[in-house]
Formats: structure tokens, sequence, C-alpha cells
């Protein structure tokens, strides 16, 4: 388990989300395991989120865990559903709203993946 | 079978306690649920604890026997958050039943407050709830993660934030009307609306303190003198434990733990007389009541502020439940059912209600919404 969490720290110090992909049964899992949840098969492979969604809901932060996260309030943390069908934390940029079209900040925030409005050109 | 009766409750005040730990709290609440079943130390032969996170330890149960002079014949502690005290009346039901135990004792209690490091130490703690590498590292807490809960809950109900702040209001009312209670300051739908906001959209008039506090029962196969309430039917529903796979919205495990204890109790819903609801927040008590069967989605709010549960309509949290009697970890759950039984057992003094509440339905929630334990009560009155 520790290597998984080590792998999903860094790729979210990257500003990107990584989750899992059974190659024996098809499914994916956002929350990382030594074996697919769904069949139970010891190797799920990983593959990096495309880093687009929808938000699910959000919430801004007026009192933190931490001294760490003290510092920084107010922060956004939102709930979204990638479009690879997965739902997963992480911070967001202010002023969302649950069904907004977001995708990942390019640049990490914290060292952490960050959604921001889905810009339409 | 044979039944399971609360037969003794104990519960101190909830607030803050400059110098009691945990088990000098549990020891308190121990003494008043034995003093309510007319019973001695040595009449119990079962001991279920919850746990303390003021006093972390790998025997809770066998350690507070040792400090209150209990040599039970069946010990053990249980951990499901804010749903441990229904799951430890539950198992001790199943110990009477079965004829393991005669009398169980069921106690639970901590200086959540004043423990060293107090608030924030306590909010950094159960945080923890969340999953260590993909939510606790985005600076979420247990507010956070209601607060996503509650985002949801008014963007696909309607609900208001007005609607929120009625049962804030409902429990203060209560609250100030109950001896012992941690938070009695009145409150308005405005004043509510206008406190400080912790985790938008809750607000701090929509989360319950953090108390010091224990409570405790005496679970047997004899009645109380004082009024016979049975355990008619006991239920569980596990789906989740973190908010991010809690994906299906018509069920967090509420109404399979509430139809399971029905079910058992062989009685419906509209038999229901009183009600103790978890109510950890404002969109926690709303939340539990829709699903449960007790409310319309998203009128939960807006139901109790015309009324639907006044004292004279299908009672509610008359303690002033987690939001303003306090909430002290695993008795902050266990206060809703003392205040159910004494309603049903005409023992509530200036609160008791004027209906019979010959039945009653006690719904607790641990974590975000992810263990569920639902009690059925009866008392068998015609």
């Amino acid at each position: 388990m520790q290597s998984l969490e080590t792998h999903v720290a860094q790729v979210f110090a990257s500003g990107q989300i990584a989750y899992q992909h059974c190659p024996a049964c098809g499914a994916s899992q956002a929350l990382a395991r030594p074996f697919c949840v769904a069949c139970l098969h010891p190797a799920p492979e990983w593959r990096r989120a495309q880093g687009t969604g929808r938000v699910v809901s959000v919430t801004t932060m007026h009192r933190a865990p931490t001294p760490e996260w003290k510092g920084r309030l107010p922060y956004t943390i939102a709930l979204v559903d990638l479009s690879e069908g997965l739902r997963v934390m992480a911070l967001a940029t202010p002023g969302l709203a649950a069904g907004d079209a977001v995708r990942l900040r390019p640049e990490p925030l914290h060292d952490l993946p960050c959604f921001e409005p889905m810009v339409t050109e | 079978m044979r039944q399971a009766f609360i037969a003794g409750t104990g519960l101190t005040a909830f607030g803050r306690f400059e110098g009691e730990n945990t088990l000098d709290l549990m020891s308190r609440a121990a003494r008043q649920a034995l003093a309510d079943a007319g019973l001695e130390r040595g009449q119990v032969d079962g001991l279920v604890t919850g746990y303390s996170t003021a006093m972390p330890h790998l025997m809770m149960a066998t350690l507070f026997a040792e400090h209150f002079g209990l040599r039970p014949s069946y010990a053990n502690a249980l951990q499901l958050g804010g749903a441990t005290g229904a799951a430890l009346v539950m198992l001790a039901k199943l110990l009477v039943q079965s004829g393991q135990c005669e009398r169980v004792l069921v106690v639970a209690g901590e200086n959540r407050l004043t423990n060293q490091g107090g608030r924030d130490q306590a909010i950094q703690t159960l945080a923890q709830v969340g999953h260590a590498t993909q939510e606790v590292p985005f600076g979420a807490t247990i507010p956070g993660y209601y607060a996503l809960l509650a985002g949801q809950y008014l963007a696909r109900t309607g609900a208001t934030g007005a609607d929120l702040a009625a049962i804030a209001v409902h429990m203060r009312r209560h609250a100030i009307e109950t001896e012992g209670a941690h938070v009695t300051a009145p409150l308005t739908v405005e004043e509510a609306l206008a406190s400080r906001p912790i985790a938008e959209p809750l607000r701090l008039a929509d989360c319950c303190p953090i108390s010091d506090g224990a409570a405790a029962f005496v679970i047997s196969a004899a009645p109380s003198e004082q009024g016979a309430v049975r355990i008619a039917g006991a239920g569980q529903a596990h789906r989740h434990q973190h908010v991010s796979m809690a994906t299906e919205w018509e069920n967090f495990g509420a109404a399979d733990a509430a139809d399971r204890a029905f079910a058992e109790a062989g009685i419906g819903r509209d038999a229901i007389e009183v009600l103790g609801i978890y109510d950890s927040f404002t969109v926690t008590l709303a939340m539990l009541l829709e699903e449960t069967g007790f409310a319309p989605r998203g009128q939960a709010g807006r139901r109790i502020a015309e009324g639907a549960h006044a004292v004279d309509a299908l009672p509610l949290n008359t303690h002033g439940g987690l939001l303003s009697y306090g909430h002290p970890g695993v008795a902050g759950g266990m206060a809703h059912l003392v205040e159910v039984t004494r309603q049903m057992q005409r023992r509530a003094g200036a609160r008791q209600v004027p209906g019979p509440a010959r039945a009653g339905y006690v719904h607790a929630d641990g974590g975000v919404l992810s263990a569920h334990v639902g009690l059925v009560l009866a008392t068998d009155r015609g």
C-alpha cells in the first residue's frame, strides 16, 4: 500500500490525478488499492485522469484542520465527477458551483491538483 | 426469543468540565444509569463501551471495568464513529436476547473539549475519518465533508440555507428548556444565517459544538420499573466510508438501516410518536429525516419551520440534539436515546410531550453518513 500512496501523492504534486484501471474486468477505481475492488484482480494499472469533469459539490473552508492549512484560508474543496466516470476530491478555484464543467489547472496549488472552470473559447 | 429493555439511563450535562477525564465522565453516567435501574455494580454481567479520542486505548471496556469496579463475564469496546452508541445498544440487545447476558452496562464519554489541544486538536483528529491519502491532504475537515453533502443537498432539492437554519433554531429552542445543555443562547433564523461561515454553505449555527460529557444505559431482560421501554427492532447499513465514495444520492444507507429496524419491530413508521435523529450538522438531520422516511425529500427544514416536529406533532430531539445539547463523541449520539426513552416513560419533566409517545425511532450515523444504526423503541402501552 505504501508505494501506492506514494504514487498517488507524487501525481497529486504534479497537479494531476492518478486512478487505477483493471486489465482483467475493465473497471476503474479512484481510491488506490493493491487489487481491483470489482474483481479482486491483483494488478490494476495506473492511469492519469485527462483532468476534465463536472462539479458535484463545492465548499469554501473557513476553519482549517492544521496550522499549515490555516495559513491558506479561505480555500475551496470540490467533489468532481471525472470524464472517466470516477468521483474525486481536489482543490478548486473560488466561485464554482454544482454542475459546472471543470478542468485541472496546468499548475498545482499547494502541490495538489486544483480544478478551474472549463473555458469555452 | 426474549425481549431486551432499556432498564436504566444516565446522561451528564454536556459542556466544558475542566479537570474531568474520560473515565471520570463515564463513571458519572454509569452511576446514574445503575441508580436509575436500581442495580448494584455486581449485578452487571456485560459491559460494552465506546471509544474516547481524548483517551485512546486498546482496551477501553476492561480499562473502564477495572476503574469502575466491574467484573463482567462479557466485555468489549466498539468503534463506529457517531453511530457507536446506537450500535452498542444493538449489541447489548443481542447479548440479552441470546441469553449471553442478563444486564449489560453501555457507557461512553469523554472530555473532548477540555482535552489537551482542545477544539483544534479535536477538529484535526476527527478530520481523519476522511481518506488518508485522497481526501485528508486537501485540508478537509468533518464540517468540510458535510458541507460537500450540504452543497449537493441544496443543489438537488432546492432547499435553502433558511430551511437548514430552521433546524438549528428548533434544536436551540429545545436546549433552552433542557438542564445540562451546552449551548442555550436564544437563536433566530436570521441570526443563524448571519453566523460566521465554517465550511460553506455550513455556518457556525449549522454545526454542533464540541463538548465534554457522557451517557450510559442498562440493557436488561427485565423492564425498568419506571416504564417499560423495549428495543423492538434494530438495523444497520454500511455502504461507504468516504464522502467521495457516496455516489448513490438516493441511498446513503439510512433507509436500509431503518427498514431493517422496522421490519424486526413489526410496526410501521406511522406508529412512531417521538423521534431522536442524529444532528451533527443541520444537513445531517435533514438528510437522515428524509432518507429514513419521516420527511419528503428536500422538505425537512421547511416542515420543521411549519411545526411538523413541534412537541404536539411528531416531537424530534426534544433535549436539543447534538446541535445544542452538545456533542462529546459517542455519548452525543446516546443522548437522543436517553431523551426518547424518558419521553416514552413520561419522565421528561417540563419537556414531557403531550402525546402518548408509545413508540420511538432513534437513528445515528457515523463518519460522513457512512455507518447507520436505527433503533425502534416500543412501550407496548395501548
